[in-house]
């Protein structure tokens, strides 16, 4: 028993949610009761007199009251690995990080009145692998066990906030717009049926039409982004059924200034807007990791996860049987099997790959040659299947040799596929 | 073709085979075991120390329970030692039938053929002593009487194995017997080589006399092919290897094959 709770951390704001067992909802978490304050801007400010730390709106006014140095855009920072100097002390990328991610995990246990933490989804809207090793250390420098953290980007966030929702909401397909401060982002969610289980497809991407929210400071400026996002609904919303909209980010904060937008997609269709949507996803999943069973039973195909699953033909117990290496919609950065296996007569490891959305299987082989010739049935290998990003698999095949009969060689072959 | 999918992590408490001098980490290695050595294994399979790895270091804790209860019942070692193969599934059909027909084969036997299809075995494996001490258990009529045709065989295998640990006399003693017994020429050759190799023993011109002189000729000049390629092979290779070394070296050379010589002697006599 523990905080469940999700943070989404993009370089402008940043917004926490955590899990109430009690309603079985997720609920934000922010620097007061008020829903504008779950936006939380991703600043850091040491304070010159005492040495501490603060973040969001308070790091603002007192870098602004000259009684601190503050630091921004801390995931850029870190996919930069750069470095901050504050009176004469270097902090690293992670440093920053490492303190702005436990003044918002703070924020989840001030509301939720717990102390250690269960369960911890991070979203951000890019999954780079530099950014993930380095979050990963930073959670572990926080003392949170490992297995209890997961980090995922802003389209699998958005699926699991979809999914967390009531079926009729997602029945057919939905779509999602994200205005932050210097971009807009469009998400689709879609659901293919006739399969076991179902398949769920979530794509996202920049749309080109985005802009800086300070046009929204006039008149003029609002006019003209009305204009734009219309344009944008009439064109992405064309002939598809779609029949949930969501409306997120900064921009969205007030929609008054958006009308013609808002009838182009409230035509047959509900809308909905709020802020915290990405850390909500982000904590339905927290909560999920902790249930024996996954509530979620669907595969799931977007960016950062891996779209084919990865399997074998093996022996068991005598028979021929289809071992599922590596399921297609398992989060890639957490996508590894270890599989131990005795070759019958084979100089090469075969395995198939069978995209989650098609049927083709395709099939693939590690050569094994370089390993020494034993008489059959009496080499065992260690393949270790994992991937380096969501298309990229690499796989590793270790000689065990066979017990005292047969020493293992120490040899190792290494591939690398792209799926 | 295909590959088996290994179930379980390898045992944390090994299994040791004494006759072997190693030990068997998982289920898979205990079937290669049963299956290219079930010579070595006696009535007494499985023991109680063979019974705790199946059932706890291979996680097998129903074959554990199902091989106690028929090895109380009084169930044939050959059934036993096919039940774990096929619990256990690392052979195929064909491997599985050839295991059973050898099997079946085997439980014919009797008890003192089976004996000594044990001690061949390590006669192979050049554990000589080992090996002589079964044979004499066998002509002592320790697994039943011996008839004479199985006394033949065991008295000339009892011969290799003297000659391997270099009893040359009792060896050819032994080949004597066994040619009386059997009335094989190719016994009277074996005993013409030991003859060649340890000029001290006394030669059974009784036996050897009435062999025709072509014969003994050509077994002459066979012994001294096989000389002149031992001489230029194996060990003989190494020893010329080890004596062209430099002084330092060549005494580190000499020294660790004695020392690995030694450790076969050792083996080979326990």
């Amino acid at each position: 028993m523990g905080l469940i709770m999700g943070v989404d951390l993009c370089d402008d704001y940043s917004q926490v949610s955590w899990f109430d067992k009690k309603i079985m909802d997720a609920v934000q978490a922010g620097t007061s009761e008020k829903e504008e304050s779950c936006l939380i801007p991703s600043v850091v400010c040491r304070r010159k007199k005492t040495d501490d730390w603060l973040i969001g709106e308070d790091a603002y006014l007192l870098a602004l009251d000259g009684e601190g140095t503050m630091v921004d855009k801390p995931v850029k920072l870190l996919e930069k690995k750069g470095t901050a100097t504050i009176r004469r002390v270097k902090y690293t990328a992670s440093d920053i990080m490492r303190i702005f991610l436990e003044k918002l995990i703070n924020l989840a246990k001030a509301r939720s009145g717990e102390t250690e933490i269960e369960s911890l989804v991070i979203t951000l809207q890019d999954t780079l692998p530099e950014v993930l090793d380095a979050m990963i250390g930073i959670t572990d420098s926080l003392g949170i066990a490992r297995e209890a953290v997961h980090i995922i980007n802003h389209c699998e966030a958005y699926m699991f906030y979809v999914l967390s929702q009531k079926k009729e909401i997602w029945a057919n397909n939905t779509c999602l717009f994200d205005l932050n401060a210097n971009d807009l982002f469009y998400y689709e969610f879609s659901v293919m049926r006739g399969r076991k289980p179902q398949l769920v497809q979530v794509s996202g991407m920049p749309l080109e039409e985005g802009f800086s929210l300070e046009v929204l400071d006039t008149e003029s400026g609002e006019k003209t982004a009305d204009t734009i996002l219309t344009t944008c609904a009439g064109r992405l919303l064309d002939k598809k059924i779609i029949t949930t909209v969501f409306l997120t980010g900064k921009g969205f904060e007030r929609t008054d200034w958006a009308p013609e937008f808002l009838r182009t997609v409230c035509q047959k269709r509900r809308v909905f807007y709020g802020q915290n949507l990405f850390a909500k996803g982000a904590a339905f999943l927290a909560y999920d990791a902790t249930l024996p069973q996954t509530s979620f039973p669907y595969v799931c195909v977007c960016e950062g996860r891996i779209p084919s699953t990865i399997s074998m033909r093996v022996l068991y117990e005598g028979r021929e049987r289809q071992l599922v290496v590596l399921s297609a919609g398992t989060n890639w950065y957490e996508a590894k099997s270890t599989v131990d296996l005795i070759l019958e007569s084979e100089d090469y490891l075969e395995f198939y790959v069978t995209p989650a959305a098609g049927t083709t299987q395709k099939r693939y082989v590690v050569d094994l040659s370089e390993f020494p010739a034993r008489p059959v049935r009496t080499t065992r290998v260690q393949a270790v299947f994992a991937f380096t990003d969501d298309r990229r698999m690499t796989v590793r095949v270790i000689d065990k040799g066979f017990g005292e009969f047969f020493p293992a060689s120490g040899k190792m072959v290494k591939q690398d596929f792209i799926i | 073709m295909g590959y088996i999918l290994c179930k379980d992590a390898e045992a944390e408490q090994p299994y040791y085979v004494k006759e072997l001098g190693l030990s068997l980490r998982s289920a898979y290695e205990l079937c290669y075991f049963i299956y290219n050595h079930s010579a070595l294994i006696d009535d007494g399979f499985p023991s109680e120390e063979m019974l705790r790895f199946i059932g706890t270091g291979c996680r097998m804790p129903d074959l554990e329970r199902k091989l106690r209860k028929w090895k109380n019942d009084g169930e044939d070692v050959e059934v036993l030692m096919l039940t774990i193969l096929q619990d256990v599934h690392y052979y195929g059909e064909r491997d599985m039938r050839l295991f059973s027909e050898r099997m079946n084969r085997r439980r014919g036997l009797p008890a003192a053929e089976k004996a000594k299809q044990r001690a061949d075995y390590l006669l192979g494996q050049k554990y000589y002593s080992e090996a002589l001490a079964m044979y004499e258990q066998i002509l002592r009529g320790e697994f039943g009487e011996p008839d004479d045709g199985l006394r033949g065989r065991v008295r000339y295998n009892s011969a290799v194995a003297m000659a391997g640990l270099f009893l040359f006399a009792e060896a050819a003693e032994a080949f004597a017997e066994s040619y009386e017994i059997l009335g094989q020429e190719s016994i009277l050759r074996d005993l013409c080589f030991l003859y060649e190799i340890d000029e001290t023993i006394p030669i059974r011109s009784d036996l050897i006399d009435p062999v025709p002189a072509r014969n003994r000729l050509f077994w002459k000049e066979e012994y001294e092919n096989a000389r002149t390629r031992a001489a230029n092979e194996g060990k003989a290779l190494r020893v010329r290897a080890a004596l062209e070394k430099g002084a330092f070296s060549r005494h580190e050379a000499v020294t660790a094959l004695a020392e690995e010589w030694k450790n076969e002697y050792r083996r080979m006599s326990r």
